[in-house]
């Protein structure tokens, strides 16, 4: 009911109390969701333009042929195109290798992170030297872990293909047996800071009290561990899960720096299989289904995370 | 050692050790323990560091030094003339201005389009709202990769490829980001907000002078969040540009990374080269870093 | 927490609202087909406008030329356009380097969306069906024909290799084949004749043998998954790649590779490799490590693009590898009526260019092709000559009086048949096609796929690209 002065009041703020006024003076009600329009406007252009547009018109470019090259029109196919690339061995090895990725990057990423969060946590003198360290790859870049990598594999003088004992022989990125595993050991190492860190605040937000507890009643570490740390953490895991599996659903740098797809696909991942299409075919369309596989992927992996992890995950009081 | 080194916390108090086992199990005696603890510790952080430690020597290294087996693991002759030569063949100078330029596009942008949308979000009320910031969240659930082309061809119809414009624009907002400020701005105390009404503040002052001021945290996590995710950025800029004008340093590192077998310790000069920026500021600005990637990690 | 986070909020609004903005979207999208031409593709007369770049109104007529030539293949270049435009006030060139060819094409295909087009350009050999079927080019035979110029002078398979349908639609500029490398040094060592290396396939066999049983080298050679190893090799044995005339005749349907000589060259890598006497240093993308192999004494022979000669004699001749004196000589490989196919690039004439523009493009080609350019050409890169007169100039009689090896790459090209297999496979997807056959030929040599099976199914997948090439075409 404060009224100081007529500009004052076209700027008042909004009354935000549980319970609304019975009346309203219309005036202030629609400059404060005029106000608000306008605040939300940038962003909303934004997302409309390259969020919900392009989303949408995946679906329409799905049902079109498109020509090798851009300048020339493009057919109607309707679904065939979508069956014949759903059906196609190039779709379903590119589905296979990115679980497979998922399947390696994202488990042993937490793992190890939160190994060496553990052992990170300790009081010991000179400790944040190693937490810096543990951390440090949060600052290499995907491309930059990738060309440091791809170096260190060169078949003919790589650190590592020497230690691999490989020297001589077809490069470890251009074996079908092992590209895959070089991709996703780069990725690891790549997200390990982050991991790590994430893993850090997570054990440093667990109450102190909660092991004082679990030790007077003559718990050892390793129970200490699971019955206080691993629940503590859940949330912590639970986060890191889905935040990785998304990541990895988006790998695409480390592949085009070190493998390219290939050798013989084993890499191919979603991403660079649509990059492909799109820049080597000019295939939008055949891209496009595989955009929309990709989607629908991500939303059936967060769905099931959500429905099925979330259940074991303790939250605090 | 160091102690004083980067401390890497959330704030929270420094936990007590996990290993005070009950006196009854202790067969081994602490210093043995403490030296195990240390070994394994000093183990991991070498396996960690190596690839960046062989980098930096390799980059001082000679060709020949390189492919020598044994392999040689300490730059005895330093070659620090691999250091400008990167610079120079692998045009860094300008690859990084245009990183630094892009990414500060970016991170400002990103910032206040949180900002406010935030803002509307936590302090205004207006028809849709719950649907509005449904949809800003359900941006969330559409990776950038599942629409990378079709803003290819949608920038490139503007007419901003191989542009500054054209490699922020698809970034310049975040639903992460309004969703973090968001969280921030409505902590802000009730008392505070009814304090600035009486005192006749605007929307615009309130914002400027109370709300930000208070979610700086937030802000300066999701700053820090921004910076990393443009600064890393590869696939868009590696689409979006061809010239080496407008290059940003992830894609000319992939430049370096072909050059020739005589040249490998130049690539590696030229990782190093184009880390520096991301480390140093990492350094920096560690606390921001740790809160604004582990927002929505703790809590839960 | 605000009310704004409970969970029982009206979803149905929500989802409501969500397809509104979904449909609204894709209403806003462009209608009526995706990726209809933002400008309408010139269809243009087809005829080439000689002389009209003496007539234009603004001169000199300035020329982009898109190119992808590095180092001192990019010296040799500037040095002969800055020549061109010293020599007359007609024409400006302008070059742009695009760095490589796949880097150039991909550009020109995203120009040709709505961007600017250069005026001319190089595009490499495989492209050739590729630049017909973008509908951008104008075919040289148009500027050929109007100026009545003479191609009796030039080496008959590099004009054979780019007319299809009897149109010459792009001119040969930088031509090079694959040439056998090989370790003199070791040749020695192993008691093989440095001057008389390998010609067969089995003579590669054999060689190698002996360098392993001597000790001298791991492996006897090296193999570099190029693609184009089948593609030279069934040309040599007189056997085309695809179907229709090698798809000079009509557009090609199908692979024809999936034959007895076909399964000769996978068998015969195949039985390389697991022998122990080839070293398989995967797919090329700018490696040499091919060529490292034999610095390392990993083997001993390779076979590589002629146009690598300036890069191998100065890698291995840094100093670095002592142990090794480089020899060159012709391809090795499967005998029979046919010869080594013609590899490199050529340079296309953009239909969109201004009349003006188009004349200046082959008043440039022209000089750039005339002997006394392609003797300098050839000294100054190691790419062939196309004339046949140039090679009696000073710069080319003097390169191979002292440099003897770069008369390999010519010598292959004019001995040998001149038929459809030797005239090289024109194919649309040919990257696609090149892409399964390195899989299926990486699948047999580290995955225990027969050579047999390898190369019915680089031939399955080759037909499937192709059907799927062709139904996109629209032909």
């Amino acid at each position: 009911m404060t009224d100081t002065g007529a500009a004052e009041r076209a700027l008042d703020l909004a009354e935000s109390r549980p319970a609304p006024r019975a009346r309203h003076r219309l005036g202030r009600r629609s400059k404060e969701a005029l106000l608000a329009y306008l605040l939300l406007l940038p962003a909303f252009t934004v997302f409309v333009v390259f969020v919900f547009y392009p989303f949408a018109r995946n679906f329409e470019y799905a049902l079109y042929k498109t020509p090798p090259f851009p300048g020339l029109p493009s057919t109607y196919v309707g679904f065939d195109q979508i069956s014949d690339v759903l059906g196609s061995e190039d779709f379903r090895n590119s589905v296979w290798v990115t679980i497979l990725f998922l399947l390696y990057t994202v488990p042993i990423g937490i793992f190890l992170g939160l190994g060496l969060a553990v052992l990170a946590h300790q009081r010991l003198k000179g400790i944040n030297a190693y937490r810096t360290i543990f951390s440090s790859t949060v600052a290499t870049s995907v491309a930059a872990a990738s060309v440091i990598f791809f170096t260190l594999l060169n078949p003919q003088v790589g650190l590592f293909t020497y230690w691999l004992g490989r020297e001589g022989e077809i490069s470890v990125l251009q074996d079908p047996k092992t590209a895959l595993i070089a991709v996703s050991v780069t990725t690891i190492w790549q997200n390990l800071g982050l991991s790590f860190i994430i893993m850090s605040a997570g054990l440093q937000a667990i109450p102190d009290d909660l092991y004082e507890a679990a030790r007077v009643d003559g718990a050892s570490a390793w129970r200490q561990f699971w019955r206080v740390t691993v629940p503590m953490l859940s949330p912590t895991i639970f986060f890191a899960t889905v935040v990785g599996g998304i990541l990895a659903f988006r790998a695409f740098g480390q592949i085009d720096l070190l493998t390219e797809g290939g050798p013989v696909q084993k890499t191919n991942v979603l991403v660079y299989a649509i990059y492909r299409q799109v820049f080597r075919n000019n295939n939008d369309g055949v891209a496009a289904v595989y955009a929309i596989a990709l989607f629908t992927l991500v939303m059936l992996l967060t769905f099931f995370q959500m429905r099925f992890l979330e259940r074991r995950v303790t939250y605090a009081r | 050692m160091p102690a004083d080194a980067a401390v890497l916390t959330t704030g929270a108090q420094e936990p007590e050790p996990l290993d005070s086992p009950p006196p009854e199990r202790d067969r081994v005696t602490p210093a043995i323990r403490v030296a195990v603890r240390y070994a394994l510790l000093t183990l991991l952080a070498l396996l960690i560091l190596f690839p960046i430690y062989i980098t930096v020597v390799n980059s001082l290294l000679k060709p020949d030094q390189i492919a020598s087996r044994p392999p040689l693991l300490f730059p005895t002759d330093p070659q620090w003339d691999t250091y400008s030569k990167a610079w120079e063949q692998g045009n860094l100078g300008r690859y990084l201005f245009n990183s630094f330029v892009v990414t500060a596009i970016i991170v400002v942008a990103q910032l206040l389009t949180s900002i406010f949308a935030a803002y509307a979000f936590a302090f205004l009320e207006f028809p849709l709202k719950r649907t509005l910031f449904f949809v800003f969240i359900a941006t969330l659930m559409v990776p950038f990769e599942v629409v990378f082309f079709t803003n290819y061809n949608t920038v490139n119809d503007l007419g901003f490829y191989n542009t500054y414009a054209g490699l922020a624009l698809p970034f310049l907002a975040t639903g992460f980001g309004a969703f973090l400020v968001r969280q921030a701005f409505l902590v802000t105390p009730r008392d505070l907000r009814d304090a600035a009404q009486l005192d006749g503040y605007g929307h615009w002052r309130f914002m400027w002078r109370v709300a930000v001021p208070l979610a700086r945290p937030a802000i300066a996590a999701l700053a820090v969040f921004s910076f990393l995710a443009a600064w890393g950025e590869y696939l868009w800029p590696l689409i979006i540009t061809d010239d080496a004008q407008y290059r940003t340093v992830q894609v000319g590192l992939r430049q370096l990374s072909r050059t020739s077998i005589d040249q490998i310790n130049v690539t590696f000069a030229g990782v190093v080269l184009a880390s520096l920026p991301l480390f140093v500021l990492l350094l920096v600005f560690q606390k921001q870093l740790v809160r604004g990637l582990t927002a929505g990690a703790v809590k839960g | 927490m605000t009310k704004l986070d409970s969970r029982s909020g009206s979803p149905r609004r929500v989802a409501i609202l969500a397809t509104v903005a979904v449909v609204i979207s894709a209403a806003l999208a462009v209608p009526a087909g995706a990726g209809t031409p933002d400008r309408a593709r010139a269809q243009g007369s087809g005829k080439c406008p000689v002389g009209a770049a003496k007539k234009a109104s603004g001169k000199p007529v300035e020329l982009t030329f898109w190119h992808a030539m590095n180092r001192e293949l990019e010296t040799t270049l500037e040095k002969l356009t800055d020549q061109f435009n010293a020599s007359q006030n007609d024409v400006k060139v302008t070059l742009v380097n695009q760095v490589s060819y796949s880097a150039l094409f991909d550009k020109y295909k995203a120009a040709l969306g709505g961007g600017d087009l250069p005026d001319l350009v190089q595009f490499e050999d495989t492209a050739l069906q590729s630049a017909i079927d973008s509908q951008s080019v104008l075919p040289v035979q148009a500027c050929v024909k109007a100026d009545k110029y003479s191609l009796k002078d030039f080496i008959a398979r590099t004009i054979d290799y780019y007319t299809v349908e009897g149109t010459l639609i792009g001119m040969p500029f930088n031509v090079s084949n694959p040439v056998l490398y090989y370790n003199k040094q070791a040749f020695e060592k192993a008691g093989l004749d440095p001057e008389k290396p390998p010609t067969t396939l089995e003579g590669i066999k054999e060689a190698s043998q002996k360098l392993v049983d001597a000790g001298v080298t791991t492996k006897g050679y090296s193999i570099k998954l190029d693609p184009w190893y089948l593609e030279q090799w069934l040309a040599k044995a007189g056997k085309t790649y695809v179907n229709k005339g090698n798809g000079r005749k009509s557009r090609a349907t199908a692979t024809t590779f999936d034959n007895a000589t076909g399964v000769e060259v996978a068998t015969f890598l195949k039985d390389m490799v697991d022998s122990g006497l080839a070293v398989n240093t995967g797919k090329p993308e700018g490696n040499i490590d091919n060529m490292l192999a034999i610095g390392n004494d990993n083997a001993a022979m390779t076979i590589d693009t002629s146009a690598n000669l300036g890069t191998v004699t100065q890698v291995l001749g840094s100093g670095q590898f002592p142990n090794v004196t480089i020899g060159v000589a012709p391809m090795p490989g499967p005998t029979g009526k046919g010869g080594v196919l013609v590899g490199g690039a050529a340079l296309y004439i953009v239909k969109e260019a201004a009349k003006e523009k188009q004349d200046a493009a082959w008043q440039y080609i022209k000089y750039l092709v005339a002997p006394e350019q392609q003797a300098t050409w050839g000294a100054g890169t190691g790419y062939v000559p196309l004339r046949k007169s140039a090679t009696k100039l000073p710069a080319i009689q003097e390169l191979w009086s002292t440099k003897p090896y770069f008369k390999v790459a010519y010598d292959q090209l004019v001995t040998g048949v001149n038929n459809d297999a030797t005239a090289g496979p024109v194919i649309g997807p040919y990257q696609a096609i090149r892409e399964v056959v390195i899989d299926e030929l990486t699948a047999m040599l580290t995955q225990d796929k027969s050579a047999k099976s390898a190369v019915k199914t680089a031939a399955q997948k080759g037909n499937a690209a192709i059907e799927e090439y062709n139904s996109r075409v629209g032909g």
